[in-house]
Protein backbone atom coordinates (compact mmCIF):
# COMPACT_ATOMS: atom_id res chain seq x y z
CA UNK A 1 0.00 0.00 0.00
CA UNK A 2 1.30 3.41 -0.94
CA UNK A 3 2.04 5.89 1.85
CA UNK A 4 2.17 9.63 1.40
CA UNK A 5 3.72 12.08 3.80
CA UNK A 6 1.49 14.96 4.66
CA UNK A 7 2.82 18.02 6.45
CA UNK A 8 0.17 20.07 8.19
CA UNK A 9 0.76 23.68 9.23
CA UNK A 10 -1.70 25.30 11.55
CA UNK A 11 -1.62 29.01 10.84
CA UNK A 12 -3.61 32.21 10.64
CA UNK A 13 -4.31 32.06 6.95
CA UNK A 14 -4.40 35.81 6.45
CA UNK A 15 -0.95 37.41 6.50
CA UNK A 16 1.24 37.51 8.44
CA UNK A 17 1.38 33.74 8.64
CA UNK A 18 2.48 32.32 11.96
CA UNK A 19 3.73 28.84 11.98
CA UNK A 20 2.45 27.30 15.18
CA UNK A 21 2.73 23.56 14.99
CA UNK A 22 4.28 21.23 12.52
CA UNK A 23 3.86 17.54 12.54
CA UNK A 24 4.01 14.85 10.00
CA UNK A 25 1.60 12.02 9.57
CA UNK A 26 1.54 9.07 7.26
CA UNK A 27 -1.70 8.65 5.39
CA UNK A 28 -2.74 5.47 3.73
CA UNK A 29 -3.66 6.88 0.37
CA UNK A 30 -6.08 4.11 -0.44
CA UNK A 31 -8.21 5.00 2.58
CA UNK A 32 -8.31 8.70 1.84
CA UNK A 33 -8.11 8.58 -1.91
CA UNK A 34 -11.15 10.80 -2.27
CA UNK A 35 -9.09 13.65 -0.91
CA UNK A 36 -5.54 12.84 -1.80
CA UNK A 37 -5.56 10.42 -4.70
CA UNK A 38 -4.70 12.09 -7.92
CA UNK A 39 -4.09 15.58 -6.64
CA UNK A 40 -1.52 16.92 -9.06
CA UNK A 41 1.05 17.72 -6.41
CA UNK A 42 3.65 15.37 -7.74
CA UNK A 43 4.07 17.39 -10.93
CA UNK A 44 6.05 19.69 -8.69
CA UNK A 45 9.48 18.67 -7.60
CA UNK A 46 9.89 18.16 -3.87
CA UNK A 47 12.29 21.10 -3.69
CA UNK A 48 9.87 23.49 -5.40
CA UNK A 49 7.09 22.45 -3.05
CA UNK A 50 9.21 22.93 0.02
CA UNK A 51 10.43 26.27 -1.21
CA UNK A 52 6.94 27.44 -2.09
CA UNK A 53 5.50 26.57 1.28
CA UNK A 54 8.53 27.08 3.48
CA UNK A 55 8.14 23.50 4.55
CA UNK A 56 10.70 20.74 4.91
CA UNK A 57 11.65 18.75 1.82
CA UNK A 58 10.26 15.24 1.76
CA UNK A 59 6.63 16.16 2.35
CA UNK A 60 4.28 14.99 -0.43
CA UNK A 61 1.41 17.25 0.56
CA UNK A 62 1.60 20.45 2.54
CA UNK A 63 -1.58 21.89 4.01
CA UNK A 64 -1.94 25.25 5.74
CA UNK A 65 -4.84 25.02 8.16
CA UNK A 66 -6.66 28.12 9.35
CA UNK A 67 -6.03 28.48 13.10
CA UNK A 68 -9.13 30.64 13.61
CA UNK A 69 -11.35 27.85 12.33
CA UNK A 70 -9.50 25.40 14.54
CA UNK A 71 -10.00 27.68 17.52
CA UNK A 72 -13.72 27.47 16.85
CA UNK A 73 -13.44 23.71 16.99
CA UNK A 74 -14.36 23.26 13.35
CA UNK A 75 -11.57 20.86 12.41
CA UNK A 76 -13.26 19.36 9.35
CA UNK A 77 -14.02 22.78 7.87
CA UNK A 78 -10.46 23.94 8.52
CA UNK A 79 -8.97 20.91 6.78
CA UNK A 80 -11.48 21.17 3.91
CA UNK A 81 -10.63 24.83 3.36
CA UNK A 82 -6.93 24.02 3.40
CA UNK A 83 -7.34 21.17 0.90
CA UNK A 84 -9.38 23.35 -1.43
CA UNK A 85 -6.86 26.16 -1.26
CA UNK A 86 -4.07 23.75 -2.12
CA UNK A 87 -6.04 22.16 -4.95
CA UNK A 88 -6.73 25.54 -6.52
CA UNK A 89 -3.18 26.78 -6.09
CA UNK A 90 -1.35 23.72 -7.34
CA UNK A 91 -3.94 23.01 -9.99
CA UNK A 92 -3.27 26.17 -11.93
CA UNK A 93 0.48 25.84 -11.83
CA UNK A 94 0.35 22.20 -12.83
CA UNK A 95 -1.97 22.97 -15.72
CA UNK A 96 0.42 25.63 -16.96
CA UNK A 97 3.28 23.12 -16.80
CA UNK A 98 1.33 20.60 -18.83
CA UNK A 99 -0.28 22.97 -21.28
CA UNK A 100 3.03 24.60 -22.13
CA UNK A 101 4.61 21.25 -22.91
CA UNK A 102 4.59 21.00 -26.74
CA UNK A 103 4.62 17.20 -26.59
CA UNK A 104 1.43 17.22 -24.57
CA UNK A 105 -0.26 19.85 -26.73
CA UNK A 106 -0.36 17.42 -29.65
CA UNK A 107 -0.83 14.23 -27.73
CA UNK A 108 -3.84 12.27 -29.08
CA UNK A 109 -3.77 10.01 -26.03
CA UNK A 110 -4.21 13.01 -23.75
CA UNK A 111 -6.99 14.38 -25.97
CA UNK A 112 -8.76 11.06 -25.86
CA UNK A 113 -8.57 10.78 -22.09
CA UNK A 114 -9.25 14.43 -21.48
CA UNK A 115 -12.40 14.14 -23.61
CA UNK A 116 -13.37 10.99 -21.75
CA UNK A 117 -13.06 12.80 -18.41
CA UNK A 118 -14.83 15.89 -19.65
CA UNK A 119 -17.76 14.01 -21.17
CA UNK A 120 -18.22 11.82 -18.11
CA UNK A 121 -18.18 14.80 -15.80
CA UNK A 122 -20.79 16.44 -18.03
CA UNK A 123 -22.70 13.16 -17.87
CA UNK A 124 -22.61 13.22 -14.04
CA UNK A 125 -23.85 16.82 -14.15
CA UNK A 126 -26.89 15.67 -16.10
CA UNK A 127 -27.51 12.57 -14.01
CA UNK A 128 -27.81 14.74 -10.88
CA UNK A 129 -27.38 18.32 -9.75
CA UNK A 130 -23.82 18.52 -8.50
CA UNK A 131 -22.96 20.45 -5.35
CA UNK A 132 -20.12 23.03 -5.38
CA UNK A 133 -18.00 20.58 -3.38
CA UNK A 134 -18.54 17.84 -5.95
CA UNK A 135 -17.71 20.25 -8.76
CA UNK A 136 -14.50 21.19 -6.97
CA UNK A 137 -13.44 17.60 -6.59
CA UNK A 138 -14.23 16.86 -10.22
CA UNK A 139 -12.30 19.92 -11.37
CA UNK A 140 -9.17 18.23 -10.06
CA UNK A 141 -9.26 15.98 -13.13
CA UNK A 142 -7.60 18.46 -15.46
CA UNK A 143 -5.03 17.72 -18.17
CA UNK A 144 -2.23 17.74 -15.59
CA UNK A 145 -4.02 15.10 -13.52
CA UNK A 146 -4.60 12.98 -16.61
CA UNK A 147 -1.01 13.37 -17.83
CA UNK A 148 0.20 12.32 -14.40
CA UNK A 149 -2.00 9.22 -14.44
CA UNK A 150 -0.88 8.39 -17.96
CA UNK A 151 2.71 8.51 -16.81
CA UNK A 152 2.00 6.40 -13.75
CA UNK A 153 0.07 3.89 -15.86
CA UNK A 154 2.86 3.58 -18.43
CA UNK A 155 5.22 2.73 -15.59
CA UNK A 156 2.69 0.35 -14.08
CA UNK A 157 2.07 -1.46 -17.37
CA UNK A 158 5.80 -1.65 -18.10
CA UNK A 159 6.44 -3.08 -14.64
CA UNK A 160 3.69 -5.67 -15.07
CA UNK A 161 5.02 -6.61 -18.49
CA UNK A 162 8.51 -6.84 -17.08
CA UNK A 163 7.31 -9.30 -14.44
CA UNK A 164 5.32 -11.29 -17.00
CA UNK A 165 8.30 -11.39 -19.35
CA UNK A 166 10.55 -12.50 -16.50
CA UNK A 167 8.21 -15.31 -15.56
CA UNK A 168 7.88 -16.34 -19.22
CA UNK A 169 11.66 -16.33 -19.65
CA UNK A 170 12.05 -18.40 -16.52
CA UNK A 171 9.48 -20.94 -17.65
CA UNK A 172 10.14 -21.15 -21.38
CA UNK A 173 13.32 -19.28 -22.22
CA UNK A 174 13.95 -15.82 -23.65
CA UNK A 175 11.90 -16.43 -26.80
CA UNK A 176 8.73 -16.63 -24.75
CA UNK A 177 8.64 -12.85 -24.25
CA UNK A 178 5.69 -11.40 -26.13
CA UNK A 179 7.12 -9.36 -29.04
CA UNK A 180 3.92 -7.29 -29.40
CA UNK A 181 3.95 -5.97 -25.84
CA UNK A 182 5.01 -2.46 -26.79
CA UNK A 183 2.16 -2.17 -29.26
CA UNK A 184 -0.35 -3.18 -26.64
CA UNK A 185 0.86 -0.69 -24.12
CA UNK A 186 -1.10 2.44 -25.20
CA UNK A 187 -4.35 0.49 -25.10
CA UNK A 188 -3.61 -0.75 -21.61
CA UNK A 189 -2.62 2.73 -20.46
CA UNK A 190 -5.84 4.19 -21.86
CA UNK A 191 -7.89 1.50 -20.14
CA UNK A 192 -6.16 2.12 -16.81
CA UNK A 193 -6.54 5.89 -16.91
CA UNK A 194 -10.19 5.53 -17.90
CA UNK A 195 -10.67 3.35 -14.84
CA UNK A 196 -8.97 5.99 -12.68
CA UNK A 197 -11.27 8.67 -14.12
CA UNK A 198 -14.35 6.54 -13.47
CA UNK A 199 -13.20 5.94 -9.92
CA UNK A 200 -12.44 9.60 -9.32
CA UNK A 201 -15.90 10.64 -10.55
CA UNK A 202 -17.65 8.11 -8.32
CA UNK A 203 -15.53 9.14 -5.33
CA UNK A 204 -16.33 12.79 -5.87
CA UNK A 205 -20.08 12.22 -5.65
CA UNK A 206 -22.21 11.98 -2.53
CA UNK A 207 -24.02 8.66 -2.14
CA UNK A 208 -27.35 9.77 -3.57
CA UNK A 209 -25.71 11.33 -6.61
CA UNK A 210 -23.42 8.36 -7.07
CA UNK A 211 -26.46 6.11 -7.22
CA UNK A 212 -28.16 8.33 -9.83
CA UNK A 213 -24.94 8.47 -11.86
CA UNK A 214 -24.52 4.69 -11.76
CA UNK A 215 -28.10 4.13 -12.89
CA UNK A 216 -27.59 6.44 -15.87
CA UNK A 217 -24.27 4.80 -16.69
CA UNK A 218 -25.78 1.34 -16.63
CA UNK A 219 -28.56 2.49 -18.98
CA UNK A 220 -25.98 4.04 -21.30
CA UNK A 221 -23.80 0.92 -21.33
CA UNK A 222 -26.80 -1.33 -21.91
CA UNK A 223 -27.93 0.83 -24.81
CA UNK A 224 -24.49 0.76 -26.41
CA UNK A 225 -24.28 -2.99 -26.09
CA UNK A 226 -27.71 -3.43 -27.72
CA UNK A 227 -26.89 -0.97 -30.49
CA UNK A 228 -23.62 -2.77 -31.18
CA UNK A 229 -25.40 -6.14 -31.31
CA UNK A 230 -27.95 -4.68 -33.69
CA UNK A 231 -25.30 -3.37 -36.06
CA UNK A 232 -23.50 -6.73 -36.05
CA UNK A 233 -26.79 -8.42 -36.94
CA UNK A 234 -27.08 -6.02 -39.91
CA UNK A 235 -23.59 -7.05 -41.05
CA UNK A 236 -24.55 -10.74 -40.88
CA UNK A 237 -27.95 -10.14 -42.47
CA UNK A 238 -26.24 -8.62 -45.47
CA UNK A 239 -24.75 -12.03 -46.20
CA UNK A 240 -27.43 -14.50 -45.24
CA UNK A 241 -30.82 -12.80 -45.63
CA UNK A 242 -32.20 -13.21 -42.12
CA UNK A 243 -35.92 -13.23 -41.47
CA UNK A 244 -37.34 -10.53 -39.18
CA UNK A 245 -37.66 -13.08 -36.39
CA UNK A 246 -34.06 -14.26 -36.85
CA UNK A 247 -32.83 -10.67 -36.71
CA UNK A 248 -34.52 -10.08 -33.36
CA UNK A 249 -33.36 -13.37 -31.87
CA UNK A 250 -29.78 -12.92 -33.02
CA UNK A 251 -29.68 -9.41 -31.57
CA UNK A 252 -30.75 -10.79 -28.18
CA UNK A 253 -28.12 -13.54 -28.30
CA UNK A 254 -25.36 -11.15 -29.32
CA UNK A 255 -26.26 -8.62 -26.62
CA UNK A 256 -25.75 -11.36 -24.03
CA UNK A 257 -22.47 -12.47 -25.60
CA UNK A 258 -20.80 -9.15 -26.44
CA UNK A 259 -18.13 -8.08 -23.98
CA UNK A 260 -15.92 -5.66 -25.88
CA UNK A 261 -16.46 -2.50 -27.83
CA UNK A 262 -15.96 -2.75 -31.58
CA UNK A 263 -14.99 -0.51 -34.47
CA UNK A 264 -18.32 -1.27 -36.17
CA UNK A 265 -17.78 1.01 -39.20
CA UNK A 266 -15.22 -1.48 -40.48
CA UNK A 267 -17.96 -3.96 -41.51
CA UNK A 268 -19.75 -1.33 -43.58
CA UNK A 269 -16.63 -0.02 -45.24
CA UNK A 270 -15.19 -3.49 -45.93
CA UNK A 271 -18.13 -5.64 -46.87
CA UNK A 272 -15.98 -8.64 -47.65
CA UNK A 273 -15.52 -8.95 -43.87
CA UNK A 274 -18.01 -10.12 -41.30
CA UNK A 275 -17.70 -9.98 -37.50
CA UNK A 276 -16.10 -13.08 -36.06
CA UNK A 277 -18.98 -14.45 -34.02
CA UNK A 278 -18.88 -17.79 -32.19
CA UNK A 279 -20.55 -20.74 -33.86
CA UNK A 280 -22.49 -21.63 -30.71
CA UNK A 281 -24.18 -18.20 -30.73
CA UNK A 282 -24.92 -18.18 -34.46
CA UNK A 283 -26.19 -21.75 -34.50
CA UNK A 284 -28.95 -20.86 -32.03
CA UNK A 285 -30.55 -18.68 -34.70
CA UNK A 286 -29.20 -19.42 -38.18
CA UNK A 287 -30.12 -22.47 -40.25
CA UNK A 288 -27.54 -24.85 -41.71
CA UNK A 289 -27.53 -23.17 -45.10
CA UNK A 290 -26.88 -19.77 -43.55
CA UNK A 291 -24.12 -21.14 -41.33
CA UNK A 292 -22.45 -22.75 -44.36
CA UNK A 293 -22.63 -19.48 -46.28
CA UNK A 294 -20.78 -17.68 -43.48
CA UNK A 295 -18.00 -20.25 -43.40
CA UNK A 296 -16.36 -18.85 -46.50
CA UNK A 297 -16.39 -15.23 -45.36
CA UNK A 298 -13.40 -13.39 -43.92
CA UNK A 299 -14.25 -12.93 -40.24
CA UNK A 300 -12.58 -10.46 -37.90
CA UNK A 301 -13.41 -8.74 -34.63
CA UNK A 302 -12.12 -5.18 -34.92
CA UNK A 303 -11.64 -4.03 -31.33
CA UNK A 304 -12.33 -0.32 -30.93
CA UNK A 305 -9.26 0.04 -28.72
CA UNK A 306 -7.12 -0.84 -31.78
CA UNK A 307 -8.22 2.29 -33.62
CA UNK A 308 -9.28 4.71 -30.88
CA UNK A 309 -6.00 6.61 -30.96
CA UNK A 310 -5.86 6.91 -34.76
CA UNK A 311 -9.37 8.36 -34.64
CA UNK A 312 -8.01 11.14 -32.40
CA UNK A 313 -5.78 12.76 -34.98
CA UNK A 314 -7.90 15.88 -34.83
CA UNK A 315 -8.75 17.66 -31.62
CA UNK A 316 -12.13 16.26 -30.62
CA UNK A 317 -15.32 18.22 -30.14
CA UNK A 318 -16.55 17.77 -26.61
CA UNK A 319 -19.08 19.24 -24.28
CA UNK A 320 -18.48 21.84 -21.53
CA UNK A 321 -15.72 21.54 -18.97
CA UNK B 1 -6.67 -15.49 -56.80
CA UNK B 2 -7.31 -12.80 -54.14
CA UNK B 3 -11.02 -13.20 -54.70
CA UNK B 4 -11.22 -16.68 -53.23
CA UNK B 5 -10.28 -15.66 -49.66
CA UNK B 6 -7.81 -18.48 -49.31
CA UNK B 7 -10.06 -21.23 -50.61
CA UNK B 8 -9.80 -23.05 -53.96
CA UNK B 9 -11.89 -22.16 -56.98
CA UNK B 10 -14.31 -25.06 -56.59
CA UNK B 11 -15.06 -24.11 -52.94
CA UNK B 12 -15.42 -20.45 -53.90
CA UNK B 13 -17.94 -21.29 -56.63
CA UNK B 14 -19.87 -23.63 -54.38
CA UNK B 15 -20.22 -20.83 -51.80
CA UNK B 16 -21.33 -18.35 -54.45
CA UNK B 17 -23.99 -20.80 -55.57
CA UNK B 18 -25.11 -21.47 -52.00
CA UNK B 19 -25.39 -17.76 -51.30
CA UNK B 20 -27.43 -17.09 -54.43
CA UNK B 21 -29.68 -20.08 -53.75
CA UNK B 22 -30.30 -18.79 -50.23
CA UNK B 23 -31.27 -15.39 -51.58
CA UNK B 24 -33.69 -16.92 -54.08
CA UNK B 25 -35.28 -19.07 -51.37
CA UNK B 26 -35.80 -16.01 -49.16
CA UNK B 27 -37.41 -14.19 -52.08
CA UNK B 28 -39.70 -17.16 -52.73
CA UNK B 29 -40.63 -17.32 -49.07
CA UNK B 30 -41.49 -13.63 -48.59
CA UNK B 31 -43.33 -13.30 -51.91
CA UNK B 32 -45.01 -16.73 -51.51
CA UNK B 33 -44.02 -17.98 -54.96
CA UNK B 34 -45.34 -21.22 -56.47
CA UNK B 35 -43.02 -23.99 -57.71
CA UNK B 36 -43.06 -22.84 -61.34
CA UNK B 37 -42.13 -19.29 -60.33
CA UNK B 38 -39.37 -20.56 -58.05
CA UNK B 39 -37.89 -22.69 -60.85
CA UNK B 40 -37.81 -19.69 -63.20
CA UNK B 41 -36.04 -17.61 -60.55
CA UNK B 42 -33.50 -20.37 -59.95
CA UNK B 43 -32.85 -20.50 -63.68
CA UNK B 44 -32.35 -16.72 -63.79
CA UNK B 45 -29.98 -16.92 -60.80
CA UNK B 46 -27.93 -19.58 -62.62
CA UNK B 47 -27.77 -17.21 -65.58
CA UNK B 48 -26.38 -14.46 -63.31
CA UNK B 49 -23.80 -16.86 -61.92
CA UNK B 50 -22.71 -17.93 -65.41
CA UNK B 51 -22.35 -14.29 -66.39
CA UNK B 52 -20.23 -13.66 -63.30
CA UNK B 53 -18.01 -16.67 -64.01
CA UNK B 54 -17.44 -15.46 -67.58
CA UNK B 55 -16.36 -12.10 -66.16
CA UNK B 56 -14.08 -13.92 -63.73
CA UNK B 57 -12.47 -15.82 -66.60
CA UNK B 58 -11.99 -12.60 -68.59
CA UNK B 59 -10.18 -10.97 -65.64
CA UNK B 60 -8.10 -14.07 -65.04
CA UNK B 61 -6.88 -14.03 -68.65
CA UNK B 62 -6.11 -10.36 -68.39
CA UNK B 63 -3.98 -10.62 -65.25
CA UNK B 64 -2.34 -14.02 -65.80
CA UNK B 65 0.84 -12.60 -67.39
CA UNK B 66 1.32 -9.82 -64.84
CA UNK B 67 4.25 -10.08 -62.46
CA UNK B 68 3.21 -10.23 -58.77
CA UNK B 69 6.63 -8.79 -57.75
CA UNK B 70 6.16 -5.70 -59.83
CA UNK B 71 4.29 -2.84 -58.14
CA UNK B 72 2.79 -1.46 -61.35
CA UNK B 73 1.60 -4.87 -62.45
CA UNK B 74 0.03 -5.46 -59.07
CA UNK B 75 -1.80 -2.16 -59.29
CA UNK B 76 -3.16 -3.08 -62.73
CA UNK B 77 -4.27 -6.45 -61.42
CA UNK B 78 -5.94 -4.85 -58.43
CA UNK B 79 -7.90 -2.49 -60.67
CA UNK B 80 -9.36 -5.51 -62.45
CA UNK B 81 -9.96 -7.65 -59.39
CA UNK B 82 -11.41 -5.12 -56.94
CA UNK B 83 -14.76 -4.61 -58.79
CA UNK B 84 -15.23 -8.38 -58.75
CA UNK B 85 -14.38 -8.52 -55.06
CA UNK B 86 -16.96 -5.81 -54.37
CA UNK B 87 -19.58 -7.75 -56.30
CA UNK B 88 -18.84 -10.91 -54.36
CA UNK B 89 -19.18 -9.03 -51.05
CA UNK B 90 -22.40 -7.30 -52.11
CA UNK B 91 -23.90 -10.36 -53.79
CA UNK B 92 -24.19 -10.77 -57.53
CA UNK B 93 -27.94 -10.18 -57.49
CA UNK B 94 -28.48 -6.46 -57.91
CA UNK B 95 -30.69 -4.05 -59.86
CA UNK B 96 -29.01 -5.02 -63.14
CA UNK B 97 -29.16 -8.77 -62.60
CA UNK B 98 -31.14 -11.14 -64.77
CA UNK B 99 -32.96 -12.37 -61.69
CA UNK B 100 -34.26 -8.89 -60.81
CA UNK B 101 -35.51 -8.42 -64.37
CA UNK B 102 -37.28 -11.77 -64.36
CA UNK B 103 -38.78 -10.91 -60.95
CA UNK B 104 -40.33 -7.73 -62.29
CA UNK B 105 -42.31 -9.65 -64.93
CA UNK B 106 -42.89 -12.86 -63.02
CA UNK B 107 -44.52 -11.65 -59.80
CA UNK B 108 -48.13 -10.67 -59.36
CA UNK B 109 -48.68 -7.13 -58.02
CA UNK B 110 -49.45 -8.61 -54.61
CA UNK B 111 -46.32 -10.77 -54.57
CA UNK B 112 -44.25 -7.86 -55.81
CA UNK B 113 -45.58 -5.69 -52.99
CA UNK B 114 -44.70 -8.31 -50.38
CA UNK B 115 -41.23 -8.65 -51.81
CA UNK B 116 -40.64 -4.88 -51.93
CA UNK B 117 -41.91 -4.63 -48.37
CA UNK B 118 -39.40 -7.24 -47.22
CA UNK B 119 -36.54 -5.43 -48.95
CA UNK B 120 -37.57 -2.10 -47.43
CA UNK B 121 -37.97 -3.62 -43.97
CA UNK B 122 -34.51 -5.15 -44.27
CA UNK B 123 -32.97 -1.87 -45.38
CA UNK B 124 -34.69 0.08 -42.58
CA UNK B 125 -33.48 -2.50 -40.02
CA UNK B 126 -29.97 -1.97 -41.36
CA UNK B 127 -30.21 1.83 -41.28
CA UNK B 128 -31.90 1.78 -37.88
CA UNK B 129 -29.04 -0.26 -36.40
CA UNK B 130 -26.55 2.26 -37.78
CA UNK B 131 -28.63 5.11 -36.37
CA UNK B 132 -28.65 3.55 -32.88
CA UNK B 133 -24.92 2.92 -32.79
CA UNK B 134 -24.35 6.46 -34.10
CA UNK B 135 -26.28 7.78 -31.10
CA UNK B 136 -24.18 5.58 -28.83
CA UNK B 137 -21.05 7.02 -30.50
CA UNK B 138 -22.45 10.54 -30.18
CA UNK B 139 -22.51 10.04 -26.42
CA UNK B 140 -18.73 9.95 -26.42
CA UNK B 141 -18.85 13.69 -27.07
CA UNK B 142 -22.34 14.60 -25.97
CA UNK B 143 -23.63 12.72 -22.91
CA UNK B 144 -27.36 12.00 -22.82
CA UNK B 145 -29.56 10.90 -19.95
CA UNK B 146 -31.68 7.81 -20.47
CA UNK B 147 -34.75 10.01 -20.97
CA UNK B 148 -33.03 12.28 -23.50
CA UNK B 149 -31.71 9.27 -25.42
CA UNK B 150 -35.16 7.68 -25.63
CA UNK B 151 -36.72 10.95 -26.81
CA UNK B 152 -34.01 11.50 -29.40
CA UNK B 153 -34.43 7.97 -30.79
CA UNK B 154 -38.20 8.39 -30.87
CA UNK B 155 -37.83 11.65 -32.77
CA UNK B 156 -35.38 10.22 -35.29
CA UNK B 157 -37.44 7.09 -35.86
CA UNK B 158 -40.45 9.23 -36.64
CA UNK B 159 -38.49 10.62 -39.60
CA UNK B 160 -38.07 9.00 -42.98
CA UNK B 161 -35.13 6.68 -43.37
CA UNK B 162 -33.28 7.16 -46.68
CA UNK B 163 -34.43 5.20 -49.73
CA UNK B 164 -30.85 4.41 -50.65
CA UNK B 165 -27.33 5.74 -50.39
CA UNK B 166 -24.17 5.96 -52.44
CA UNK B 167 -21.97 2.86 -52.15
CA UNK B 168 -19.62 2.84 -49.18
CA UNK B 169 -21.39 5.62 -47.28
CA UNK B 170 -23.98 3.65 -45.35
CA UNK B 171 -22.06 4.07 -42.09
CA UNK B 172 -22.93 7.77 -42.16
CA UNK B 173 -26.70 7.34 -42.32
CA UNK B 174 -27.08 8.11 -38.59
CA UNK B 175 -25.09 11.32 -38.83
CA UNK B 176 -27.00 12.34 -41.93
CA UNK B 177 -30.30 11.83 -40.10
CA UNK B 178 -29.10 13.76 -37.03
CA UNK B 179 -28.00 16.67 -39.21
CA UNK B 180 -31.49 16.92 -40.72
CA UNK B 181 -33.18 17.63 -37.36
CA UNK B 182 -34.39 21.19 -36.94
CA UNK B 183 -33.22 23.46 -34.11
CA UNK B 184 -36.78 23.53 -32.71
CA UNK B 185 -36.96 19.73 -32.55
CA UNK B 186 -33.62 19.45 -30.81
CA UNK B 187 -34.44 22.24 -28.36
CA UNK B 188 -37.21 20.14 -26.82
CA UNK B 189 -34.78 17.39 -25.90
CA UNK B 190 -31.29 18.81 -25.31
CA UNK B 191 -30.00 21.56 -23.00
CA UNK B 192 -28.07 24.55 -24.32
CA UNK B 193 -24.57 23.07 -23.99
CA UNK B 194 -25.69 19.84 -25.61
CA UNK B 195 -27.25 21.73 -28.51
CA UNK B 196 -24.04 23.70 -29.06
CA UNK B 197 -22.04 20.47 -29.16
CA UNK B 198 -24.50 18.83 -31.53
CA UNK B 199 -24.37 21.84 -33.86
CA UNK B 200 -20.58 21.65 -34.01
CA UNK B 201 -20.68 17.90 -34.64
CA UNK B 202 -23.37 18.30 -37.29
CA UNK B 203 -21.29 20.87 -39.14
CA UNK B 204 -18.82 18.09 -39.90
CA UNK B 205 -21.42 15.68 -41.21
CA UNK B 206 -24.22 17.79 -42.71
CA UNK B 207 -22.82 17.47 -46.28
CA UNK B 208 -23.14 13.69 -45.88
CA UNK B 209 -26.92 13.99 -46.12
CA UNK B 210 -26.52 14.81 -49.84
CA UNK B 211 -25.23 11.32 -50.50
CA UNK B 212 -28.56 9.77 -49.57
CA UNK B 213 -31.83 9.57 -51.50
CA UNK B 214 -34.58 10.59 -49.09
Amino acid sequence: MEIANVSIFVAHVHPPLHLLIQFRIAVFVACFSFVFFGLPFSSYSQEKKAEANNAPAGADVVLIVDAELLDLGNVAAAVDAAVNAEVEKVDNNAVVEVVLDPAVQNDPQLWLLSTYARVNIAFARRACKLTPDEERLLAVMNDAWIAQHMKASVQGVAAMQGIAAGVARFLRGAKAVNPARNEEQPQQVIARVKQAIDKQIENALIEEHREAYRTEREARDKFRSQALASVLVAAIDYRVYLSTEQRQRLEGELTKWLKKDLYWQFYFQNQSYIPDLPQNVLSKVLNKEQLDALKGAQAYMYDLAQIELQMMQERPIAIER
Amino acid sequence: MYLYNGSDEATFKRRMEQSTEMQVKRMAEVAQLDIAQLQKLQLAARGDLSRFYRELERVRNKVKDLDARNGNDMQKAWQEISPLQRRVAQGIIDEDSLLERVMSTLLSPEQDQKYRLYLRERLVARYRSILLITIADLEKALPLTDKQRSELIKLLESKKFPQKCQPGLEAYVGQAMLSRLSAGEVQKILDEEQRKTLTRLNQQYAPMANNFTW
